[in-house]
């Protein structure tokens, strides 16, 4: 019998949220996963990485070999890349929704009809989500995989481009196989995430719905310093750190635990102009010279439902260099920082579905 | 069994039904309509699609997303109107779920 091999376009990704302070558990009922609250996700990539180094033995042999090590602590993390596609209602989230309030710490704040938007929250929170990625070649001893108690570390927006995506890259608890999952007890039954089986994959109802259109990243509006800027060239990003960690060095446990923040920064890249002698590009090239802050919006798509516009505050910009750029000079400005408005407020960005 | 009316710009529920028009009609279950809505698809049960009134003439000019961008005030009026009716039954539901 010849072995079905694994075609990395028959997968389905599931993202759950797992609860406020639920690091190291995954909804069930008795053990058996829950997958309600989950979501499928239309996705262009994912990776979860299983880390589980071993410890080579520091001690001598009598010859110039070493003997094989033990396994060492446990932990994973994840790179998720999916298309920005809002859910094509206003006021309701995304289907990204247990990612992105990962990253923000708090739900969206809906308001009926109009939007859902993400914004930091003071102090910061943890809510961890899982991903379960389901391989789907058909054959029954397939190997799946999950990654419980996901922190999310950086997250990509990338606009300008065909579609508007993300990427988000984080830690997690660890990240289970199901060809391993019975032996997930004892000192590794942190690997199970409180699951007594391996999770199946859901079949019918509500979890296997996906919401929205995917929306051009080539339409929309980028407001610098309150002036529309049609300039604006190419595709851009922006990027969010969280400066979450988790502690992996846990004397008496192989598992990761105890999420925690640090600095969160946020800036936005890439960005290039047409460059002429414009009043409104030359107060960019000052802005950009004295430092003095700027607001930036960039909002894409313009159909109601299916906007997304992401809002930076007091943004210093990079320098201003003048780039030949073919038959052009373009006016391109480096990876420049968001900024709160004052002490003791989080609102350096926010993410806005309208 | 009920007729439900998408007030969404697309869904598939992975079961080969997609939903892809404004005012699309789908036969379902009224508890499966129910968790579809939590889930954040756009459902509106018939009577509370009719008593919209939407232009039958709007809806069919204006049925997906790329064709309501500039739609009339009339329309996205209403349909303004039944995203909030949506946002109160997602509400409701997440309140009965204790979220």
């Amino acid at each position: 019998m010849s072995n079905v091999y694994s075609a990395s376009r028959l997968d389905w990704v599931f993202a759950q949220a797992q609860g406020a302070g639920l690091l190291r558990t995954i909804p069930n009922s008795s053990g058996t996963w829950t997958p309600t609250g989950s979501i499928l996700t239309r996705h262009i990539a994912c990776s979860l990485t299983q880390n589980n180094p071993v410890l080579e033995p520091p001690y001598k042999t009598g010859t110039q070999d070493s003997i094989a090590g033990i396994r060492g602590p446990q932990s994973g993390s994840f790179t998720f890349e999916a298309p920005l596609i809002p859910n094509g209602t206003a006021g309701t989230v995304p289907d990204l929704d247990p990612i992105l309030q990962s990253f923000f710490g708090q739900a969206a704040a809906i308001v009926a009809s109009t939007s859902a938007t993400y914004s930091f929250v003071n102090p910061m929170a943890y809510l961890p989500f899982a991903l379960f990625r389901f391989n789907k070649n058909g054959s029954a001893n397939a190997t799946h995989q999950y990654a419980g108690g996901c922190i999310p570390t950086r997250l990509v927006l990338n606009f300008g481009g065909p579609y508007s995506t993300m990427t988000a890259d984080g830690k997690c608890v660890y990240v289970g196989l199901s060809d391993q999952f019975t032996g997930y007890t004892g000192n590794y039954a942190t690997a199970a995430f409180g699951l007594t089986a391996y999770p199946v994959c859901p079949s019918s109802g509500a979890p296997l719905t996906v919401n929205g259109s995917a929306i051009t990243g080539r339409t929309g509006t980028g407001t610098f310093d309150g002036n529309v800027m049609a300039e604006l060239r190419g595709s851009l990003s922006i990027t969010l750190n969280t400066g979450f960690d988790l502690a992996e060095d846990l004397t008496f446990d192989q598992f990761p635990n105890y999420p925690i923040g640090g600095r969160h920064t946020v800036s936005i890249g890439t960005l290039r102009f047409v460059d002429s002698d414009g009043v409104t590009l030359a107060n960019l090239k000052t802005k950009a010279a004295t430092k003095s802050p700027i607001n930036i919006s960039i909002a894409v798509n313009n159909v109601a439902g299916s906007t997304v516009t992401a809002t930076l505050k007091n943004v210093t910009l990079a320098p201003a260099q003048i780039v030949e750029n073919g038959a052009y000079f373009d006016l391109n400005l480096g990876e420049s920082l968001a900024h709160a408005t004052t002490y003791n407020v989080v609102d350096s960005f926010s993410l806005a579905f309208t | 069994m009920g007729t439900y009316y998408f007030v969404g710009s697309f869904a598939d529920f992975g079961n080969g039904t997609q939903l892809v028009s404004f005012g699309q009609t789908v036969q379902l279950e009224d508890q499966a309509a129910a968790e579809y809505v939590a889930h954040g698809v756009a459902l509106l049960t018939e009577a509370e699609f009719t008593e919209l009134e939407f232009d039958p003439a709007h809806i069919k000019k204006h049925s997906t997303i790329a064709l309501q961008e500039n739609a009339p005030e009339d329309f996205t009026a209403k349909r303004k109107r039944a995203w909030e009716i949506i946002h109160q039954k997602r509400t409701a539901a997440q309140a009965a779920k204790g979220e």
